[in-house]
């Protein structure tokens, strides 16, 4: 796999770093021999990686992290702030290649296809793996305008007549359609936080994704918001593979079948979501679930 | 969580470990009473004394208001904490504890009532008919129940899985006694055809305690599952061995 050589350290590598000592003493770094917890590997993935280093300049952001993420599954990402969570999932559609100083090693894979292949266009890498952040980020046009914009640049409709339809069968899967249909015109940022969410994933399964990405897509929504979010993500895994960050240990429990513990860059531990949460076999994974530090 | 809290750390919420500390102390506190009220209820049977069912009888109202006490506690801290894996656990196996010993407290309720109809049957029989040796097992037997429920409740307060194995090992060993005065009170039987009513009642006491034995081993085994996470409710003693001791 080719490196990408950027320039800027990101927030999250820093705060890897710089977690507060004292009570609550953060566990050192993990050393190199440290080995995963758990079956890091799955029959028939979706993506499969191994062995992923990621660098911000000097700073070892993600270190060694071989992971599976299995078909029509959610996989939670969880740990503490600058574990690296965020900066794995970011990886699987190439979304590091717009950080400056960041370096990717190690091998991904996309049904078999390296995703860092350098003759690989990351265009359609991002339709097939698609993203939803933190912050609902809808354009600046229309609800009509925001869904069909993927499909219309990737040529998935012919005519108006088939766009209309992905339009329309986007935003029933999104769970948008009903709350939006006599107002496909007006403009996707007079929605509100939730609906825009849920815009912005109706928008990615436009596109028909084989995965998506989603980075904290909760965090900035309400309890109802949340919940419809949630609802959403549990039906888009019947067509979906879907990997998920969040801070949310019961969004987390909620809404994955698989569950991996990040810690200071190493994947400390993977494994079924119930067996995570109920009884974790690493002990770092149970302090940070439990709201301890050891 | 007694040493679990000391092996695993206090948690960065520092009102979590104060509030499941005074859940655990409401439990250990009905606990203590659940000893108090056995042995009562067994000296009740086993000495016809009167004054010892009414005791049992009104410690059961303190009994009904630690149970409400401690469900409203319960349901607060899941709420409010939404505890994860060891801390979950905990307050599962506390919560099946609190059940656990409000049905204790039912037995010693039912040995006191066993015993007020005990005296009963004793002013109307002739004295000889109510020989003491009848009970005589039942203090023994009260004895040792009683220090496995104060082992459990023990394995409860240190959260030790070494403690509450100790405890989940013992059924053979009270199952052979109670077995022993089985065949004792069958003899008396035989000897003299009026002891059949006090025989069957000290075998519901003696049935009485065994179930209390039961709870205490139900408690213990919730013990292991919360320390271990292995649910070792339906292991019999040897593969409860295979499971720890020879692990």
């Amino acid at each position: 796999m080719s490196s990408i050589e950027t320039g800027v350290v990101e927030d999250a590598a820093v705060a890897a770093q710089s977690m507060p000592a004292g009570k609550h003493k953060v566990q050192e770094d993990l050393g190199d021999g440290f080995e995963t917890v758990g079956n890091v590997r799955v029959n028939d993935p979706t993506m499969s990686t191994s062995d992923v280093q990621v660098f911000y300049g000097d700073k070892h952001a993600i270190k060694n992290v071989s992971l599976d993420i299995a078909q029509n599954q959610v996989i939670a990402m969880i740990g503490p702030s600058g574990c690296g969570k965020s900066t794995y999932l970011r990886c699987l559609n190439r979304m590091n290649d717009t950080i400056d100083g960041c370096r990717v090693e190690g091998s991904i894979q996309l049904e078999g296809q390296d995703i860092y292949d350098k003759k690989l266009d990351v265009v359609p890498l991002r339709a097939r793996v698609g993203m939803v952040f933190q912050k609902p980020n809808p354009f600046p046009k229309s609800i009509y305008d925001n869904i069909a914009y993927g499909p219309s640049i990737h040529g998935l409709a012919g005519n108006r007549a088939e766009l209309d339809e992905i339009v329309e069968k986007s935003l029933q899967r999104a769970g948008l359609w009903e709350e939006v249909k006599d107002r496909l015109d007006a403009p996707g940022t007079g929605l509100s936080g939730g609906q825009q969410q849920r815009l912005c994933i109706a928008r990615t399964i436009a596109v028909e994704p084989e995965v998506i990405l989603m980075d904290e897509p909760c965090s900035a929504l309400d309890p109802i918001a949340t919940a419809k979010v949630e609802e959403l993500i549990d039906e888009l895994r019947e067509n979906y593979t879907i990997a998920i960050v969040t801070h949310s240990m019961q969004q987390a429990a909620r809404v994955s079948q698989r569950t991996a513990y990040f810690h200071l860059g190493y994947l400390v531990e993977v494994g079924e979501t119930t067996q995570v949460f109920t009884n974790p076999t690493h002990k770092l994974t149970e302090d940070y679930i439990t709201g301890r530090f050891g | 969580m007694g040493e679990n809290a000391d092996k695993s750390g206090p948690h960065i919420f520092s009102r979590f470990d104060g509030d499941i500390g005074s859940f655990r102390e409401l439990i250990l506190d009905m606990g203590q009473l659940a000893v108090e009220q056995v042995a009562l209820a067994a000296k009740a049977v086993s000495e016809c004394d009167i004054s010892a069912v009414s005791h049992v009888r009104n410690n059961y109202r303190s009994v009904v208001d630690m149970d409400m006490d401690l469900l409203e506690s319960n349901i607060n801290l899941l709420a409010i904490y939404q505890p994860l894996a060891i801390d979950l656990r905990y307050l599962v196996m506390l919560s099946r504890t609190a059940y656990d010993l409000e049905r204790v407290q039912q037995e010693a309720l039912r040995l006191a009532d066993l015993a007020e109809t005990h005296h009963v049957h004793r002013k109307s029989a002739s004295s000889s008919a109510y020989s003491c040796a009848v009970f005589d097992d039942i203090p023994y037997l009260s004895e040792k129940v009683t220090c496995m429920l104060s082992k459990t409740l023990e394995a409860v307060a240190e959260g030790s899985e070494e403690v509450a194995l100790e405890v989940a090992r013992r059924p053979a060993e009270l199952r052979e006694a109670n077995q022993g005065a089985l065949r004792r009170l069958a003899t008396f039987i035989m000897q003299d055809p009026r002891l059949v009513q006090p025989v069957i009642d000290a075998t519901v006491a003696l049935e009485g305690l065994g179930r209390v034995a039961d709870h205490s081993i139900g408690i213990a085994r919730n013990v292991i599952f919360a320390v271990s996470g292995k649910d070792v409710r339906h292991l019999n003693v040897l593969n409860l061995d295979r499971a720890f001791l020879r692990s």
